[in-house]
C-alpha cells in the first residue's frame, strides 16, 4: 500500500509523510531515537515489543536479524512467548495490551516490568510501547504498510 | 484500570503524577515534552480544534488526563 498522502520532498514511507510537518517530524524522530538510546531497557527487548505491536496492527516494522531470529519472529506472530526470557516476556505482556486493551494492563504486569528493569526502565517500556503503537496508528491513518522510521531499526 | 499510581514519584516530596513518575526517565520525558510543545504551540491546526480532538480522544480511550 503506497498511502493516500504524497510524501513531502520525495522519499517514501512514514518519515516522508510526516515531513509535511517538518519541525514536528524532527522532534518526533528525536524523541523516538531517545527511546533507542535508553540503556535501562536492552535494545532487543524494544525490538521485540516493536515487532509484536506491529504484528497486532498488521504493520511491517524493520528489525535487524541480529536482534531477533526468524524463529523468534514466527513465534511472536503466533503469540508464543515461551522462548523469551522472563524480562522479555514482562515487556511483551505490556506490548500485547497496549494496542487495544490498555486498561487491561494489570498492577502485577507493571510490577513485573519494574522488577526486571527498575523504575526508569519501567517508564521506558511503557512510553516505548505507547509510541510504537502510535507509529502503527500513524501508518494506518496514512494508508502505509510500514510503521518503520529511521533510527529505530534495532 | 488502576487508579493508584503504579510507580512512586521520582522525588519523595512530590506526589506521584504523570510528571513526577515519568521523570524517572528524565532524558526521555524531556524529549517527549519538546515534541508535545511543538505539537501544541505550532502548526496550522488552531487551538480549539486541537483541544477538541484531545478531549474527544480522551473520552474514547477513557483517559483521565
Amino acid at each position: 500500500m503506497s498511502g493516500w498522502l504524497s510524501p513531502a520532498g520525495g522519499g517514501s514511507g512514514l518519515e516522508a509523510v510526516l515531513g509535511h510537518r517538518g519541525e514536528l517530524q524532527a522532534k518526533y524522530q528525536t524523541f523516538l531515537e531517545q527511546i533507542s538510546r535508553e540503556d535501562a531497557v536492552p535494545a532487543r527487548v524494544l525490538a521485540l515489543m516493536r515487532l509484536r505491536i506491529g504484528m497486532i496492527h498488521g504493520r511491517h516494522v524493520n528489525v535487524s536479524e541480529e536482534s531477533v531470529s526468524a524463529d523468534e519472529v514466527a513465534r511472536l506472530k503466533r503469540a508464543d512467548f515461551t522462548v523469551f526470557s522472563p524480562a522479555e516476556r514482562a515487556a511483551l505482556a505490556i506490548a500485547e495490551h497496549i494496542p487495544f486493551d490498555v486498561h487491561g494492563i494489570t498492577d502485577a504486569q507493571v510490577t513485573e516490568v519494574d522488577t526486571h528493569f527498575g523504575h526508569r526502565g519501567c517508564v521506558v517500556v511503557q512510553v516505548a510501547a505507547a509510541f510504537f503503537d502510535v507509529n502503527c496508528r500513524l501508518a494506518g491513518v496514512f494508508g502505509l504498510d510500514s510503521a518503520s522510521l529511521p533510527g529505530l531499526e534495532n | 484500570m488502576s487508579s493508584v499510581p503504579r510507580l512512586p514519584s521520582v522525588a519523595a516530596d512530590l506526589p506521584a503524577d504523570f510528571g513526577s513518575v515519568t521523570a524517572h526517565a528524565a532524558e526521555l520525558i524531556t524529549r517527549f515534552f519538546e515534541l508535545y510543545g511543538e505539537l501544541w504551540q505550532h502548526g496550522v491546526v488552531d487551538d480549539p480544534l486541537r483541544e477538541l480532538t484531545r478531549i474527544r480522544n480522551a473520552r474514547i480511550t477513557d483517559c483521565g488526563y
